[in-house]
């Protein structure tokens, strides 16, 4: 029993169309030929339409959580609402086993007049439980959400965390075979979050598990397997170290964006491997680079800045000669000048990064060069790490 | 632990067989009477919750069309003609009818367009939600019926025993209902035109339809009602309570029978069809 597959995706495919009006138009055409008992042929792509979904196969067992990665529009979500029921495939076989849960946009169905407790009762019915397991459940349901003296207000005037937290503990309850997690802990507060992983890891034990999500830590830490999903096809299948490694990779292709004014760079360079455009280092890798620019003002005591963001924006480090150099700053010159700069332990885990550099004044109330993900850097190593700085050390026995 | 295997392959299309599909409706409805009772409440309490008066205004509605007609009528204005009982007991009597019609039809044909997000996030039964938007209709048709059995008190008229038969011209009814839903749900939610052509078909036929005066029998309007089943089933629920027989038997026959069959079909249409609901929304 612990080894049965829960899914099947067998060449599975997906087409939609681009436009409303056609959309409409084909709609009716493919329900006229269905009543007729004739094909609809899915498989032939009519005009503008397109593959959204593109011949995925995979297999997931009770016990096992799969990782979907991949940009945006890549077909993750299509893939998800095809093994919940929602879309019906247009080629293949998608093959479910028992119940499937979905958090995909919790508390869709919440009818905003009704109170918490009608709420619980009417999403519920709706997510598939019967009203014996509603009564067993909905204490528990209660206390998971934490709304406690909110139970009888209407949903409208629950805060947004509230609606989420009874969205997820309706649908986190209804014992599927089947679990679909699309990006739904991206919300709620770090506690509530903690207690969301507490209940998935729970419910991973008894049913198989297909998690879709931009958060490459979540895939880290929840997956035994992970797919990569490139322009609706999927491109790769292993473990989720090497899809993330292959998804950053594919992702280090996108081109950069880069804003100058009063100093011009003229060259920038990390004494590092370069894949590309690309440079690879390891987790805990001194940075040794050599900047040269040119300026067209002077400028005493001018900070240099070095920023670190990750793909989704978020800024993880940053190096600058304020705190790192003699407390003075850089005197920038008229004309041509070179720096060097020494970072002596890059401390980052695993991921892609893009590197931004900024010259500003000491105030920083003007900046003088501002090149905005300018550089990507590889940062390889171990994919079971989770923090996002990497502290450096060792361990002696005593 | 459920050990069902449900497979999902292209073109859900009548080739799978008639038997099959109708073990599969029959599946469906016998595992979501729950989902409907919940849906019901939803439609129903939702309505009345940010109200003072609540439930007051399925009482409040009808009485007001009827005070109307009947100051157009003593006014002059309308010919409503031979009505043979008092005329506010043949109006609410016909209104409650033709309600069940009218709100039922307008809340089955929206069914699935004002679920929209829902049906693109969740898959549940879609059906459900057809025959659960039946459910305030219902309700209202009761008390409707019950304020018409309340007017037979004020007027002092014993109704016919065959009240009780009322059922029979229910049921029929509320089959074309609900056949008309499983179309209209499936077409409006791919073109909202179907909707918004709903509203005003709906007025027409009201007036088209004998609920509120006493059909002429010539003309147009004869010849229309004729074809009408509406006409049928709202005559026959009148003569019941109040001649105790059914005047316009072969029409009602033929447009039971008619209703019955159009609702199994609409049925078997929205059951194949229903899966492209979630794609086109």
């Amino acid at each position: 029993m612990a080894q049965e597959t829960v899914i099947r995706l067998d060449s599975v495919s997906k087409k939609f169309c681009k436009l409303l009006k056609q959309s409409m138009v084909y709609g009716f055409k493919d329900i006229a030929s269905n009543m007729l008992g004739l094909s609809s042929h899915p498989e032939r792509l009519r005009k503008n339409e397109f593959w959204a979904v593109d011949e995925v196969s995979f297999e997931v067992k009770r016990g096992e959580t799969l990782g979907l990665i991949g940009a945006n529009g890549s077909g993750k979500t299509t893939i998800l609402k095809m093994i919940s029921g929602i879309f019906w495939p247009d080629k293949g076989k998608v093959e479910v086993r028992g119940k499937v849960g979905a958090l995909i946009a919790v508390g869709a169905g919440f009818h905003p007049d009704l109170s918490g407790r009608e709420n619980i009762y009417l999403n519920g019915a709706i997510l598939g439980m019967t009203r014996k397991e509603m009564a067993k459940k909905f204490d528990t349901i209660v206390d998971f959400a934490a709304i406690g003296d909110f139970l009888e207000t209407p949903v409208k005037y629950y805060s947004s965390g509230m609606f989420v937290r009874l969205g997820f503990a309706i649908a986190a309850h209804c014992e599927p075979d089947v679990l679909l997690v699309d990006e739904v802990l991206a919300v709620g507060d770090e506690q509530f979050r903690a207690k969301c992983y507490e209940r998935i890891s729970k419910l991973k034990q008894q049913c198989g598990v297909v998690i879709v999500s931009h958060s490459l830590d979540v895939i880290g830490k929840a997956c035994d397997r992970c797919m990569l999903i490139h322009k609706s096809k999927p491109v790769f299948m292993g473990s989720p170290a090497e899809t993330i490694d292959l998804y950053l990779s594919l992702q280090a292709g996108k081109k950069a964006v880069v804003k100058t004014s009063f100093l011009r760079l003229r060259s920038f360079e990390i004494h590092a491997k370069k894949e590309g455009e690309v440079y690879v280092m390891n987790s805990f890798d001194p940075v040794a680079l050599k900047i040269e620019l040119d300026s067209d003002v002077s400028q005493k005591e001018a900070t240099v800045i070095l920023f670190f963001h990750k793909p989704s924006g978020e800024l993880v480090a940053e190096w600058n000669s304020d705190v790192n150099g003699n407390g003075r700053g850089v005197d920038i010159v008229t004309g041509s000048q070179g720096m060097d700069i020494l970072i002596k332990s890059l401390n980052l885990k695993y991921g892609l990064y893009y590197m931004s550099l900024v010259v500003t004044t000491k105030d920083r109330l003007k900046h003088l060069l501002w090149i905005h993900h300018g550089w990507k850097l590889r940062v390889k190593g171990d994919a079971v790490a989770v923090g996002d700085y990497q502290l450096s050390g060792v361990c002696q026995r005593s | 632990m459920d050990n069902t295997v449900v497979v999902y392959v292209p073109d859900n299309s009548l080739k799978k067989g008639y038997q099959t599909i109708f073990y599969e409706i029959a599946n469906e409805l016998r595992w979501n009477k729950w989902l409907m009772y919940q849906l019901f409440r939803r439609d129903f309490f939702a309505m009345y919750k940010q109200s003072f008066v609540g439930v007051f205004w399925a009482f409040f509605m009808p009485l007001l069309s009827i005070a109307t007609f009947m100051i157009l009528n003593r006014g002059g204005v309308l010919d409503l003609g031979d009505v043979s009982m008092p005329y506010p007991l043949y109006a609410i009597l016909g209104m409650a009818f033709w309600q069940i019609f009218s709100a039922g039809l307008t809340a089955g044909a929206n069914a699935l367009a004002s679920a929209g997000p829902m049906i693109t996030r969740v898959n549940f039964s879609k059906k459900a939600l057809v025959l659960a938007s039946l459910g305030r209709p219902t309700i209202i048709f009761l008390v409707q019926l019950g304020m018409g059995l309340a007017m037979f008190l004020v007027y002092k008229i014993t109704p016919s025993p065959a009240a009780f038969l009322i059922p029979l011209v229910i049921i029929p009814l509320t089959f074309l209902v609900l056949g008309l839903s499983f179309f209209l749900s499936l077409f409006n939610a791919f073109a909202k035109d179907v909707g918004n052509g709903l509203q005003v078909l709906m007025t027409f036929l009201m007036f088209l339809t004998p609920v509120l005066y006493a059909t002429s029998g010539a003309g147009l309007l004869g010849t229309l009602t004729r074809f009408n089943p509406l006409y049928y089933y709202i005559s026959a629920g009148r003569d019941l309570m109040t001649r105790g027989y059914i005047t316009e038997m072969n029409g009602f026959i033929i447009s039971s029978v008619c209703s019955i069959a159009f609702f199994f079909i609409a049925l078997v249409f929205f059951h194949l069809t229903e899966t492209r609901v979630a794609e086109r929304m």
